[in-house]
């Protein structure tokens, strides 16, 4: 089941006179229970896919769907309402919010969609439990390792339980053994029904794949899988 | 979100200090500004307000209490003529040279009031009575005044215009404005000590009938007399207070230091919050990128800005009341009306709010698909 759809988006740029094609008409659809990755060089277009996924930016042309939903044209306001309730994101250096402990990270979403303060307690300790992170739930993310603040940033993620989380370049900062650890949340998240969107440009995920698209120099194109 | 804010504020603690201080720097200094302005203003105008139960008649060109141009004696009589005038009391301000028994000299305002009712007379008497200026040489000085009279007490004599008189009674911060300081005597030892004729006076101080509209009393003194004006003591307030602000640059001086302050508050803050802002860019960006709207940020940001304008005026305003505490023991006295407190509350909010405009444009304009290039 389809929970978001390019029809030929394009994303270009205009930097002066010139105008950057970031991103060359794609067609495509992001489907729950699966684990997509994105894979090409730097440049080549791979974040570009990933924001506008993330209805974060807008096609310069083509449309954009998300849970049949047409995003093109949407305010900030009603984007920012789609992103908090329907997408989940991961970052590549986490983005843990400095000032604020593991738990009020994942409390964060939560907050901002108003859910009362006991039921927010709850479902934080349910989405920090199941990244194996409650015992450090008081921490700052200064006090936490790499693999363990990106842990708490997929609980963060996961915690509204939305239908789509895409990841960008998650493991990059990781060691092997705490990429393997996220890897294995994020395909489990997969595997319980959840669209998940990785971001990299590390062959070492493709086993956790569903499938693979590839971005050379802003065209998409669907690679097989080794 | 106050919760989320605090944490900010916490987190780093050397800009929030920094942001605090603009607060309280713009709160003490335009408090202390101001408190001082409001004693000045209050000492311009003291002999009025504390006699604001008359009606004050003075000379038509008079429009300052501080510079009173003589008036004929004969007058009181035409006034008590007026249908409502009760009594005319006159009063005389006149100049002296003081001398001390330790060698040092001094100006002195003389301020002659007429027996039994003394009207015009000392008012927040410490010491004494009134009716102790009843006796020979007596006058009664201001407790903060000692050190210019020679550090002279009750019950010690010294001379005005080569004249002996005592110190009979004392008031407390009854303080004259610029000018040397407030000796009250009778209006006869008045004349005699100040050499002025017996036929003159500076104003009368008009007790009414209250079944009279004191308007209207006012208007026909104005109307029938020639050669004096008469004011409410309200009016005579306001245009003496605005004659030497006009005259002496008061007002700008301290309007441009209240002025600066304000600026200083607000740049401190502004800048401070906008740099805090700058550190925790990805932050902000991370929030829009995981569903804060621009509202919810803005809000986030304004809190702050109200945790710094709460704290800061608390210590702001306790600074200034030390202040006003500790200026008070040399007689520089003045109170903040529960309006002005309000007021400086609300001017510290708009610093505080003003201040977060830069962080708010920078946060407005920040994408949040800069969060995956942060």
């Amino acid at each position: 089941m389809k929970v978001a759809e390019l029809i030929g988006a394009e994303k270009r740029y205009a930097v002066g006179d010139q105008i950057i094609t970031a991103l060359e008409p794609a067609t495509l659809s992001i489907n729950l229970g699966e684990l997509c990755l994105i894979i090409g060089p730097s440049g080549s277009g791979k974040t570009t896919l990933l924001s506008m996924l993330g209805c974060v930016i807008y096609p310069s042309a083509g449309e954009l769907f998300l849970k049949g939903q047409r995003i093109n044209g949407l305010s900030e306001e009603a984007l920012a309402h789609l992103r908090l309730h329907h997408i989940g994101f991961v970052f590549q250096n986490f983005n843990l919010i400095a000032p604020l402990t593991a738990e009020e990270n994942v409390a964060m979403p939560l907050n901002l969609q108003k859910i009362p303060e006991k039921e927010v307690r709850l479902k934080v300790a349910e989405a920090l439990g199941l990244v194996g992170m409650l015992d450090r739930r008081k921490n700052l993310p200064g006090q936490l390792s790499g693999g363990q603040q990106q842990r708490v940033a997929i609980a963060r993620a996961l915690v509204t339980q939305p239908e789509m989380i895409l990841c960008d370049e998650p493991t990059a900062a990781l060691d092997s053994q705490s990429l393997a650890l996220v890897m294995k949340e994020l395909r489990q998240l997969a595997d319980q029904g959840k669209a998940v969107v990785v971001v990299t440009h590390d062959p070492r995920l493709s086993p956790f794949a569903d499938r693979i698209l590839a971005v050379n120099n802003g065209f998409v194109t669907e690679q097989k899988l080794t | 979100m106050l919760k989320t804010a605090f944490r900010f504020i916490l987190f780093d603690k050397a800009k929030s200090i920094g942001a605090l201080s603009g607060v309280v720097i713009a709160v003490f200094l335009i408090g202390q500004q101001s408190g001082i302005f409001i004693f000045l203003t209050d000492a311009m105008s003291a002999l009025v307000r504390n006699n604001s139960q008359y009606i004050w008649v003075v000379d038509p060109k008079t429009t300052n209490v501080n510079a009173m141009a003589p008036i004929d004696i004969r007058l009181g009589r035409e006034l008590e003529s007026i249908p409502g005038v009760k009594k005319a009391y006159p009063i005389l301000i006149a100049g002296g040279q003081a001398k001390f028994p330790n060698g040092i000299s001094s100006g002195v305002t003389l301020i002659g009031v007429q027996a039994p009712a003394f009207a015009g007379g000392p008012w927040n008497l410490k010491i004494g009575q009134p009716q102790q200026l009843l006796q020979e040489g007596a006058v009664i000085t201001d407790y903060f005044d000692r050190k210019s009279l020679g550090l002279s007490n009750v019950g010690d004599y010294f001379e005005i215009n080569g004249r002996k008189v005592f110190i009979a009674g004392q008031t407390k911060g009854v303080r004259a404005f610029g000018a040397p300081v407030y000796t009250f005597t009778t209006i006869e030892r008045a004349r005699a000590l100040s050499r002025q004729s017996p036929f003159k006076a500076s104003a009368f101080l008009i007790e009414w009938e209250r079944s009279h509209d004191s308007t209207a009393i006012i208007s026909s003194i104005n109307q029938n007399l020639i050669g004096v004006r008469a004011w409410a003591s309200k009016d005579f307030t306001a245009s003496t207070v605005g004659t030497v602000l006009r005259s002496s640059g008061i007002a700008i001086s301290f309007g441009t230091l209240i002025l600066f302050a304000l600026i200083s508050g607000f740049v401190i803050i502004g800048l401070t919050l906008y740099s805090a802002t700058v550190d925790r860019i990805r932050d902000y960006g991370t929030l829009k990128a995981i569903g804060a709207t621009n509202g919810y940020i803005r809000r986030l940001i304004l809190t702050q800005a109200l945790v710094f304008a709460l704290v800061g005026f608390a210590i702001g305003f306790g600074l200034v009341t030390a202040f006003r505490l500790g200026v008070a023991n040399v007689g520089t006295l003045f109170s903040f009306q529960p309006w002005m407190v309000l007021a400086f509350f609300i001017l510290t909010l708009g610093i505080a709010a003003g201040g977060t405009l830069f962080a708010i444009r920078r946060i407005a304009k920040l994408e949040p698909a800069s969060v995956f290039r942060l």
